[in-house]
């Protein structure tokens, strides 16, 4: 481009100028637009700087509120290892631990020796939870007897966690002694798990330790029902045929649970010990839908959906061989098995259906659930009648007509009726 | 460019005066990069003006370290190409002359120094768009080759190219003017 050096320079001196009125007109409207834009950046600064001292605001709150936290988890800890150790090589009656010089001379002996008689409430919760650390029963045991509610209640606690026998007994002395006049011990028993305490011609119920009140939270578990691992429970929910959650209540073998507003339910599974107690029903809170449904061992009982649909309805008369009518005869529903009605170990299946039988020996069944093979029996005084519902249709009526009864050839068989 | 940082941030820090410094520094070198793209004085007078608005625009966030030069040469240049796209204009190879005026203020001068001008604006005129450019940035617009490839989207070399066929063409074409 050195060739072009004369060319550069004639050009170069070319340099041309505004006329003074158009350079006030730019520098008008640019000032203009400068202080406009001037503003919107200081209002933007202002935002920035707002939430910026928003925003450390914040992270100082939560800052604050995990320390707080920290702290507040690490206050009724045992104070160290060894403590605890030396609590456990120490006769049952426990120590008092170190006490300031001052307050320990002119204090009166409110509490008995073998309990700690300081004045910092963390002291006294460390040495009760050195105590339980230890397995300090007796040590427990005898806060009990004091007169200070907060170690009562720490000593409750802990004793309620321990298997010992000494500890259930200990709690249960101190649940017949609880007043229902003094406010805090409803806060014990309400610690010792006592159900309806306070109410009027009550015995003091027997304190549970922590697993039997886990157990008896239960609702309509009976005491003889065998014995559930922690955990399994069958989960699911309740639909209608179009697939819409439904509010309602479930029953399996002798468990019942409600579902929540969402439909879902949570049962402890059966015991499949019985084979009716395999079978269960589930109803619509407003009754008008229900459904039969049987669970086998095997199977993944979580996220079980049952179909609820409208119930069926039956309607007949039972007669004998002759055609009279009969009356005084019983009557069940059971589901269509024929191999496990055959053996002594079925169990009872009671569903939502209500039966009404009148004199004349004529029937009516409402609430029968749609979708299941279910058997109708009729029996009285040897004789029997077995109907097959087969699997009833929503909403439908069943017109049963006339239930014969007939003699029962062999004590186990069950001949086949209607 | 430390002068050019001062007056930034007092810019920043909303000092008018600094902003009527700014555009009195770049205002003819900018005018004249527009009026030799253009060939028109009132378009180039409307270039320059939007060109320092929407500096103003920018000036209170604008990078203290950020050349001023090549922002505005920036703005010229796509404000220029902007309205010769739009095909509503056409540049003139005879400009109105009587809308320049000379740095120069001997008026002795004046009448030859407008002359001079104005063959030049009419040989730019008449050479192609893209060496225009090429040589109303480079000379006037005061952006080096690698910032001219940038802001046309070509290599160095062909913006280098460009410049130096533009020069040419235009030495051929006032060298014909004076002939004539």
């Amino acid at each position: 481009m050195n060739g072009h050096s004369d060319i550069e320079e004639k050009l170069r001196k070319i340099q041309c100028s505004t006329p003074g009125e158009v350079d006030e007109r730019i520098l008008s409207d640019a000032t203009a637009e400068f202080e406009r834009s001037a503003k919107v950046q200081v209002g933007r600064s202002r935002r920035i700087i707002v939430w910026g001292v928003v925003i450390v605001l914040l992270a100082a709150l939560v800052v604050f509120l995990m320390r707080r936290g920290e702290v507040k988890q690490e206050r009724p800890q045992v104070t160290s290892k060894q403590e605890v150790i030396q609590q456990s090589e120490q006769p049952d009656i426990a120590p008092a631990p170190k006490q300031p010089e001052t307050t320990q001379a002119d204090k009166p002996v409110r509490e008995r020796a073998d309990v700690s008689p300081d004045t910092s409430g963390q002291a006294k919760l460390a040495h009760i939870s050195s105590l339980a650390a230890a397995g300090n029963v007796n040590g427990l045991t005898a806060i009990l007897e004091t007169d200070d509610f907060v170690s009562k209640m720490a000593a409750v606690k802990f004793l309620s966690k321990m298997s010992d026998p000494r500890a259930a007994a200990a709690l249960n002395e101190l649940a017949g002694k609880l007043d229902p006049d003094d406010p805090e011990d409803y806060l014990l028993a309400d610690a010792l798990g006592v159900e309806d305490f306070g109410m009027p011609e009550e015995e003091p119920q027997e304190v549970k330790t922590e697993q039997e009140s886990k157990m008896a939270a239960e609702p309509n578990i009976p005491e003889d029902e065998e014995e559930q691992p922690v955990g399994q429970y069958a989960t699911g929910w309740l639909t209608d045929v179009n697939g819409y959650t439904l509010e309602g209540k479930i029953h399996v073998g002798r468990k019942e649970a409600a579902t929540d507003t969402n439909g879902m339910f949570s049962i402890e599974r059966p015991s499949f010990a019985e084979f009716m107690s395999s079978f269960g029903y589930a109803v619509s809170d407003d009754g008008q839908l229900g459904a039969v449904f049987h669970w086998r061992q095997d199977e993944d009982l979580n996220d079980i959906e049952i179909v609820c649909m409208p119930f069926a309805s039956a309607s007949g008369s039972v007669v004998d061989v002759n055609g009279q009518p009969v009356s005084g005869f019983q009557m069940e529903i059971v589901p269509d098995v024929n191999e496990q009605l055959e053996t002594g170990a079925r169990g009872e299946f009671k569903g939502p259906w209500e039966i009404k039988i009148e004199t004349d020996g004529s029937f009516e069944i409402s609430s029968i659930p749609a979708g299941y093979p279910l058997v109708l029996v009729v029996s009285k005084d040897g004789s029997r009648a077995r109907i097959a519902l087969d699997e009833p249709e929503p909403g439908e009526h069943l017109p049963l007509g006339e239930v014969v009864l007939e003699a029962v050839l062999e004590e186990d068989s069950i001949p086949e009726g209607g | 460019m430390l002068e050019d940082c001062q007056v930034l941030w007092r810019v920043n820090h909303g000092d008018k005066q600094a902003l009527r410094e700014v555009y009195l520094k770049y205002k003819d070198s900018m005018y004249t990069t527009a009026l030799a793209l253009l060939n028109d004085y009132s378009a180039a007078q409307n270039i320059l003006h939007d060109a320092f608005v929407m500096f103003a625009k920018d000036a209170p966030g604008f990078g203290l370290y950020r050349p001023v030069k090549n922002y505005l040469a920036e703005c010229v240049i796509s404000l220029s190409q902007e309205m010769l796209r739009s095909k509503m204009y056409k540049v003139e190879e005879v400009p109105r002359t009587s809308g320049i005026f000379l740095e120069n203020e001997d008026s002795a001068d004046e009448a030859s120094q407008q002359q001079n001008t104005a063959m030049v604006m009419e040989a730019m005129a008449k050479i192609p768009q893209p060496q225009r450019e090429a040589v109303a940035l480079h000379l006037y617009g005061g952006l080096n080759f690698r910032k001219i490839s940038q802001v046309q989207q070509v290599s160095v070399t062909t913006a280098q190219s460009r410049y130096s066929y533009g020069l040419e063409k235009l030495a051929g074409i006032l060298d014909r003017q004076v002939e004539a």
